[in-house]
């Protein structure tokens, strides 16, 4: 078949020397970058875009991308062992992979998540394979009725997020919709809730937002309640690592489900990981027999976010390389690079450059194994981090955060931003009001808003849009069952309770 | 996280909305405390302090829907199938304040145990000052006088959150990480910001 | 313990130091004092972009001329406050230069309340880049004639084009007024919504950077019908101006320069202009700039000065007639 012949050239390409070097060096400073919390894979790939301009492009693309999947691998390190998130995307895991932590299952936490990611990221890469051309006119055809209907659909999903009151869960959702509205209206120009601060006009970070109110506050969280985690000194043997057969179990389909999802969303121009991460966390709590479980240590919990996070990191290089379209910001970077290079991406990159095409491709592949085989051992090492005491712990990683978020935009008002938000996190989560749900609003308002009103524009203002929309009307059926289902399962509970107890 | 207000009711496993039941003793002070100053004072100590205090998260959110929503006003509004710039943030500055007001009426009973518990909490002032501190110190460093000295002072100020002397582990630690921080993201990573000055 | 304390330092460092060695260390050549240190280029836009691929490009052999390194610095923020403000915060000693593009004459009057006066606290150097927008259609749609598209479509006319404030978005209003008055902007967030708004068929013209959309026109994704110089696009011969189609008075030209601090010894300014002319007239410089659809040229500060408050005139009667609120 012409395609695995191609692919087979692409190998050959990849598997030179220098192009494994540079992949190596990529994915491990990715990982590397993906642990440390703030600091993350847009800001280390635009750092890193000057040195590959000497390089040869393919070379160049093959480290970039390394760093770019490499980041998600280690981004739910320090969400386990620390629940402070790497990256925003990564923060889901913290409310699995935490919990599994400290019941002393940190080491299978890590495996169980490096499997998926590499499962997550295999599967993307599948599809990039053999189904590019079809995916990418697929995604490209979303209008903004039909990512309205999506976002509707993962923002009733948060709903599942919040462990303890519901209420308190969707005003967290509120919270976060409407702190999502800072910045400039797309549709009309209008600063909102600037108050005349520049630096306010394009939003309030995400990078800050996550950071704060998932590390800061954690920290600021074990430092009051005086209960600073304990060191632990145990050492971790391969076989203390591998999960039980029920936890394989959980793991199996969750993890597929993660792929899935997590492909979908990412080969979405303009949706990232974090909507990812979230929507396949959130379908797993619906899906699951268990849904109690959840935010207690429980392993599809940590497995679909984690296939999802970098099944849509992998995904979003289909409309990238084969329409030219960038599938988010740090695509737009990469095709800066490929840009110098005096390369332009699109349709007739796959043709008349299929070398460049088929050779970033099969490093992907050769990036992700490479990654398989550089994490697992690595899984020790992060363990024994926890047995340094917290108290060197804590300023260490509080220091990794000032640079991390500095480093986005060079902006110290972002890091005071981070002190801020980690300060209201705290304040707010000691009342019970969680945090996850606030971050997925604040990604989400925004978004759907300029979906909305552009979908009624592009419509002269008729709602019919979102129904007469085939992909938009599906969403919207599924967000219906959704609501349903959920009522029917709070009714089935009251019942339960309401009957006297023998 | 744990809810540290605790509610006489959880009305959670119920369908509908309670009627808070059982009224709060405390109101009935209020009554017999208005001529008596001693009482008052008592009263303001013992019940309404904590128990603004305890609710203040919720009171807090239905402020910041309402401002929200003033503010919100003044964009142009429009309406559903036309929505101007002000339509959105106005539905959810209201989705907001009503849902906090819904989570304030739900979680009103508060026993004097629970109200006096929530404010009895010390608010834990050493951690608090310590990482604000040492944030602040960062932003307001960083730029003007360097990477190292800024790493430094935000080190040193964070780990005095916990208490017990070791000053000389906390200066190698924040020696350490303030040059490898340096060599790592200033010079191998290069974000702009000087070593010193 | 501190063993493992140790071992993660030890990594940090190992991996630090070896970029450490990497870097060059360029010594001063010449006889003028300035420059014998590296010299910082402010960028107020992130790294791909191409106000900064642009720099980066002219910055290589600029260095050379120099005989110091150019280190570029992004600061992207809005309306580029945080690279000026960096900037302002600088000395005037010729070692801190930054790029402002026809977006900052834009910014003047977007932003009311700027902390700083460009008129007063910067000087221009050079021009560097200059770069017009292009009208474009779905390939499919027939149409190759901007007036014949005007007439067909009318008032249902649908504009895609970049967020509000920037210069495509303003562009478009700037269209708008001269050709068509009750057309619809549909503001996208980025060049690639644009472009698949265009190929979805949901607008029928497309305003953008041709830089961004070159690979697009290249792979018949989008058509051109106009372009928005002064003169015809020389990657695009065919193409006439939207002058030429009909609509008088609607040239829009993009530029990057660099600027320096207002108190910099005029020498510095005199060197660094001629070494920018001499770099840009390279063949290999334009041939580069030509393939991002950049022309490459120079002019001489009191041209810049010139251009920069006629464009601030310019776009601020667009801003006003289009009512677009300001900060």
């Amino acid at each position: 078949m012409e395609t695995l012949s191609l692919l087979s050239m692409g190998f050959e390409q990849a598997l030179t020397p220098e192009a494994l070097l540079f992949c190596f060096i990529g994915v491990s400073l990715g990982t590397f970058i993906g642990v440390l919390p703030g600091i993350g894979s847009l800001t280390t790939i635009a750092l890193c875009l000057p040195l590959t301009f000497h390089l040869e492009p393919l070379l160049g693309l093959i480290m970039l991308a390394g760093i770019f999947y490499g980041a998600q691998y280690g981004s739910s390190t320090a969400s386990i062992l620390l629940n402070v998130p790497g990256s925003a995307p990564a923060a889901i895991t913290c409310l699995d992979g935490y919990p599994m932590s400290r019941q002393g299952r940190a080491g299978i936490a890590l495996f169980i998540t490096t499997i998926a990611s590499f499962i997550g990221g295999s599967f993307a890469i599948l599809l990039l394979i053999f189904f590019a051309p079809v995916l990418a006119e697929f995604a490209i055809s979303f209008s903004a009725a039909d990512y309205f209907s999506i976002m509707l659909l993962a923002l009733t999903a948060a709903s599942t997020l919040s462990v303890g009151s519901p209420l308190k869960g969707l005003a967290m959702v509120s919270l976060g919709l409407l702190m999502g509205m800072v910045g400039t209206d797309i549709n009309s120009g209008q600063f909102r809730y600037t108050f005349g601060i520049p630096a306010l006009a394009d939003g309030i970070n995400l990078v800050a937002l996550a950071m704060g109110l998932f590390g800061v506050a954690e920290i600021l969280n074990n430092l009051a309640a005086g209960n600073v985690p304990q060191a632990g000194k145990e050492k971790i043997s391969f076989k203390q690592m591998l999960p039980t057969p029920e936890d394989w179990r959980a793991f199996r389909f969750s993890c597929l489900r993660g792929s899935f999802i997590g492909s979908f969303i990412g080969m979405l121009p303009g949706t990232g990981p974090t909507i990812a991460t979230f929507m396949a966390y959130a379908a797993e709590k619906k899906l699951s027999k268990t849904p109690e479980k959840f935010g207690h240590g429980a392993v599809a919990g940590i497995s679909a976010p984690e296939a999802a996070n970098n099944a849509s990191v992998q995904a979003a290089f289909i409309p990238t390389l084969t329409l030219g379209v960038p599938g988010d910001a740090i695509m737009a970077v990469m095709l800066g690079g490929l840009l110098i290079h005096g390369i332009t991406p699109g349709p007739q990159l796959v043709t008349t450059d299929a070398a460049l095409f088929w050779g970033v491709v099969a490093s992907f592949w050769i990036g992700n194994i490479i990654l398989l085989i550089l994490n697992l051992p690595m899984i020790g090492l992060w363990v024994k981090l926890l047995s340094i005491p917290y108290r060197f712990l804590f300023p260490a990683v509080l220091f990794l955060i000032c640079i991390g978020v500095y480093s986005v935009n060079n902006n110290s008002t972002d890091v005071l931003l981070t002190l801020v938000f980690g300060i209201m996190g705290f304040y707010f989560n000691r009342h019970g009001f969680p945090s996850a749900p606030l971050l997925l609003g604040f990604v989400l308002g925004p978004l759907m808003e300029e979906n909305f009103r552009r979908a009624l524009v592009l419509s002269d203002s008729s709602l019919a849009t979102f129904v007469d929309r085939p992909i938009s009307a599906v969403f919207l059926a599924m967000t219906a069952v959704l609501l349903v289902f959920s009522f029917r399962r709070k009714a089935t509970l009251t019942e339960d309770k309401v009957q006297p107890a023998p | 996280m744990e809810n540290n207000a605790p509610t006489k009711v959880s009305p959670e496993d119920r369908c509908q909305i309670p009627v808070p039941v059982g009224i709060d003793h405390r109101i009935y002070d209020v009554l017999h405390a208005v001529p008596n100053g001693k009482r008052l004072t008592r009263f303001f100590r013992q019940f309404l302090r904590p128990s603004l205090v305890a609710r203040l998260p919720v009171l807090l959110l239905i402020l910041i829907g309402l401002i929200a929503g003033s503010i919100a006003w003044g964009y142009e509004v429009g309406s559903f199938t036309d929505m101007g710039p002000g339509f959105v943030p106005l539905m959810l500055s209201i989705a907001l304040a009503l849902l906090a007001a819904l989570i304030l009426w739900r979680e009103w009973p508060i026993t004097r145990a629970g109200a006096g518990k929530a404010a009895g909490q010390d608010f834990a002032w050493r951690p608090f000052c310590a990482v604000s501190g040492g944030i602040l110190a960062w932003v307001l460093l960083a730029e003007s006088t360097g990477f190292v000295v800024a790493a430094i002072a935000q080190v040193v100020l964070t780990a005095l959150a916990l208490p017990g002397p070791r000053w000389r582990s906390i200066l190698i630690m924040a020696g350490i990480l303030s040059v490898a921080g340096y060599f790592l993201f200033v010079v191998q990573l290069g974000v702009p910001l000087e070593a010193v000055g | 313990m501190i063993s493992v304390l140790r071992l993660f330092t030890l990594m940090l460092l190992a991996i630090s130091l070896a970029g450490c060695g990497s870097e060059d260390n360029v010594t001063a050549g010449g006889a003028d004092a300035w420059p014998d240190k590296p010299v910082r280029i402010i960028i107020p836009f992130g790294p791909g972009g191409l106000a900064d691929v642009t720099m980066r490009l002219a910055g290589e052999p600029l260095g050379e001329l120099l005989g110091e390194r150019l280190v570029m610095e992004n600061r992207p923020g809005a309306g580029g406050v945080a690279a000026a403000t960096t900037m302002l915060n600088a000395d005037a000693d010729g070692y801190t230069l930054i790029v402002l593009t026809n977006g900052t004459t834009i910014t003047e009057t977007l932003f009311d309340d700027l902390p700083y006066n460009i008129t007063e606290d910067l000087v221009p150097v050079s021009a560097v880049a200059w770069f017009d927008l292009v009208l474009l259609v779905n390939p499919d749609s027939g149409f190759t004639d901007l007036q014949a598209l005007l007439e067909a479509r009318g008032d249902n006319l649908r504009i895609a084009t970049i967020n509000p404030g920037s210069t495509q978005n303003l562009s478009a209003e700037l269209f708008k007024s001269l050709a068509s008055n009750n057309a619809t902007i549909i503001p996208y967030r980025t060049t690639p919504d644009v472009l698949g708004a265009l190929l979805r068929g949901e607008v029928d013209l497309a305003i953008d950077a041709y830089t961004a959309l070159k690979g697009a026109i290249d792979n018949n994704q989008a058509r051109p019908i106009a372009v928005t110089g002064e003169v015809r696009n020389p990657a695009m011969p065919d193409i006439p101006t939207a002058v030429e189609a009909g609509i008088t008075g609607f040239v829009v030209t993009g530029w990057n320069a660099l600027y320096a601090r207002t108190g910099t010894d005029p020498a510095i300014i005199d060197r660094l202009n001629a070494d920018i002319a001499s770099v840009l007239a390279t063949d290999d410089i334009r041939t580069r700039f030509a393939e991002l659809g950049v022309e490459a040229r120079a002019n001489t500060p009191q041209e810049m000065q010139q251009r920069f408050l006629s464009d601030i005139e310019k776009w601020r009667r667009v801003i006003e007639a289009a009512g677009i609120e300001t900060l």
